[in-house]
């Protein structure tokens, strides 16, 4: 479960920032993004639409494209800036290194493309391998998936259902053993049974193989089942990171906290559910100081006037001026 | 006991597909009986194409059944005279999850508001349409109004405009508001406000409210106090009060479906074990199974399961379950 937070990050992110041009104007969708990925964990990334997830993901894998651009920082992976890296080092670290599956990956599976076309061809544009070599292992990763490989390798995508294409690109993505799986909402648009036994899948891929996971959700009951390690992104910025018990039973950033006691849960008492006041800011026109603070219960003066710097505590992180508070603030005894 | 509101007495509603040389047929609801009364609340929960919209949209009057009745206060919505059925068209209405199409995108918050109001002579002597529109934007607490009479939808966020669409369904003053999904496009830090705001409308101004959702933890929140009425391939399966129904569910497919919701918790989450079913993929709803419809997934399947449908019938305690083996299905959690 939990790694070892003395292990040396597998990927770092430093001061990574992405902004898109667009008619209106500069909008910053990824804003001085600090975050350090261990091996073998699972990293949920956390935030409403719009927050920068999915920018974010891009941005970690080079692939951020016009209108959009990285605008600072760097993506550290064995030593190496990765925006650094030539277009072939680039192709061969965005499978073999570091695979993704996007957020609606699985409508941009080639139609007319049987499905063990598309397995040899991702492995073949990056290794030369015989083809039956690939289609064993691509037979072994989609029983992992539990999926009936006869039946899936001959199908076309629109023959088979949407959970069952979705497990497709995961079996895809593995193909050519990454150490780093980036997944971007990958069960949002699956039915409640379909998504557990998704998440499931994930986290049995995740023991067999050690790979470490960077998973990216707008929900907040999905990450409390798989998380090892969260971080909250709010309007373009990482706001919170900690350890998934800290972070569900000792919020730091009054956001967090705002978050979990805004989710309706099938246990437990509602009683103490509250919503979080107002809406996510547009990124046009963010709020001065912290761009929380139209919304926060804790804010003050400075919280309207400066934004607050991240402040590093064990294995905890908070940019909030009143973290001391609002941590004080977490019910007594309620684990 | 009083009358219901609205009774679905047996409705089936069957779709014809595809083009005129390959006609197929799609029987998105099948044999569904329920009742709601004046002030209630029912939560009408399943997965996507269980037959859930198209159960809002026979009570809304959108779709007339292939079978059976809808009844509003007793008579059957397409049996109504001209006066009648405007009336109960007045009275139901639909809110559904893309606030952003169900709104004119060229009108301002106020046109959109004032023109129900205009149509049906809801504005009172002495009062503009503009501060009778205000009165209702206050109630979905989008304050001050002036704030928002002369916005476009597009100045607004995915909660407001929720919030607007529900302001103007209530500009009619309507009886029940069928809800169709209405917190699924909206960020998560809002929807718990916007429950709660439906909440405040039902206590408040005793609208009922059917509220469609495959999200159970919501419809636990809104419907606490309420039923709860479980659909699987066009089929009724469970239903009865809310708390029971969630806390001792009955048919095998319920219980997986509970079990398989995440919770925002992560010792709870990490502790719940999952109900195994025999497959995961759901069937195609233009050739359901034989029998119970859930029966080619269900763990605790028998023979009568493949030849028998089984009905909903009475347990003790109130609700209601159809599943041949309900009596024997082990609890869930174990
Ligand atoms: N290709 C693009 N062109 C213009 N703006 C973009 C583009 N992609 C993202 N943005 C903007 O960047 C911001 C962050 O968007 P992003 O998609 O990264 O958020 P997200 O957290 O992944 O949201 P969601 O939960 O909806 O997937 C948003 O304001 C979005 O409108
Ligand atoms: S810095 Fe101030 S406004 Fe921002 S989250 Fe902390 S208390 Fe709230
Ligand atoms: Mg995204």
């Amino acid at each position: 479960m939990a790694q070892n937070t003395a292990n040396e990050p597998i990927l770092r992110i430093r001061d990574l920032s992405v902004e898109f041009t667009l008619r209106q104007g500069t909008l910053r969708a990824v804003d001085h993004v600090h975050l350090d990925v261990l091996p073998g964990e699972l990293l949920a990334i956390v935030g409403e639409s719009g927050s920068g997830k999915s920018t974010l993901g891009y941005g970690l894998v080079n692939l951020v494209s016009s209108p959009g651009q990285i605008a600072g920082g760097q993506v550290i992976y064995k030593n190496q800036n990765v925006f650094d890296l030539s277009p072939e080092a680039l192709r061969q670290f965005r499978w073999k290194e570091v695979a993704m599956v996007f957020q609606a990956a699985q409508n941009a599976m080639n139609p007319v493309m049987r499905i063990e076309d598309q397995m040899v061809d991702t492995v073949q544009d990056h290794e030369n391998r015989p083809r039956a070599e690939i289609l064993k292992r691509a037979t072994e990763l989609l029983k992992l998936v539990r999926l009936q490989p006869e039946q899936v390798l001959k199908a076309y995508p629109h023959e088979l259902s949407g959970g069952m294409r979705q497990r497709v690109i995961m079996a895809l993505s593995l193909l050519l053993n990454p150490r780093v799986l980036l997944l971007d909402e990958p069960t949002t648009a699956l039915d409640v049974v379909t998504q557990a036994y998704l998440l499931d899948i994930l986290l049995d891929i995740r023991a067999k193989f050690g790979i470490t996971m960077v998973f990216m959700t707008h929900d907040i009951s999905i990450v409390a089942k798989v998380a090892d390690r969260v971080a909250v992104m709010y309007a373009g910025q990482i706001v919170e990171t900690g350890d998934v018990n800290e972070i569900f039973y000792r919020p730091h950033h009054p956001y967090t906290q705002g978050l979990i006691q805004a989710a309706p849960s099938l246990v437990g008492d509602l009683s103490d559910k509250r919503p979080v006041p107002g809406s996510p800011p547009d990124l046009f026109h963010l709020p001065t100081g912290c761009r929380f603070h139209t919304r926060c219960s804790y804010a003050t003066d400075i919280c309207r006037s400066t934004q607050p710097t991240t402040t590093a505590l064990d294995g905890h992180t908070v940019a909030c001026h009143h973290w001391e508070q609002v941590l004080g603030s977490n019910t007594e005894g309620s684990r | 006991m009083n009358q219901p509101l609205i009774s679905l007495r047996d409705v089936s509603m069957t779709f014809r597909k595809g083009s005129p040389w390959r006609r197929s047929e799609v029987r998105a609801v099948d044999h569904v009986t329920l009742d709601m009364d004046e002030g209630s609340i029912l939560a009408l929960v399943g997965e996507s194409g269980c037959g859930k919209t198209t159960i809002g949209k026979a009570i809304a009057g959108l779709y007339r059944p292939t079978q059976g009745q809808v009844l509003y206060r007793g008579k059957d919505i397409w049996k109504l005279s001209k006066a009648e059925f405007r009336t109960y068209r007045r009275e139901v209405q639909l809110v559904h999850q893309d606030s952003f199409a169900a709104l004119n995108p060229s009108l301002t918050i106020y046109q959109s508001l004032s023109a129900p109001l205009l149509q049906y002579g809801l504005v009172p002597a002495g009062k503009t349409a503009r501060t009778v529109v205000g009165e209702y934007l206050e109630m979905v607490e989008l304050t001050p109004p002036d704030q928002f009479l002369d916005k476009y939808p597009h100045q607004l966020s995915g909660g407001q405009r929720q919030r607007v669409v529900l302001a103007r369904a209530l500009t009619v003053r309507p009886k029940l508001i069928v809800a169709d999904e209405p917190v699924s496009m909206v960020d998560v830090s809002l929807r718990l406000a916007l429950l709660n705001l439906m909440a405040r409308m039902n206590k408040e101004m005793g609208v009922s409210f059917a509220y469609i959702t495959h999200d159970l933890a919501t419809a636990r929140y809104l419907a606490g106090q309420g039923q709860i009425s479980v659909m699987y391939l066009g089929e009724m399966v469970e239903t009865g009060p809310v708390g029971q129904v969630l806390a001792t569910p009955r048919h095998p497919y319920l219980q997986a479906l509970l079990s398989a919701v995440p919770v925002p918790d992560p010792i709870v989450a990490r502790s719940r074990k999952m109900l195994a079913l025999r497959s995961l993929e759901m069937p195609d709803p233009g050739a359901p199974p034989a029998g119970c419809r859930f029966h080619p997934r269900c763990p605790y399947a028998e023979a009568v399961c493949s030849s028998k449908v089984p009905t909903l019938e009475a347990m003790e305690g109130g609700d209601r379950v159809a599943c041949h083996l309900k009596e024997r299905i082990p609890a869930w959690p174990v």
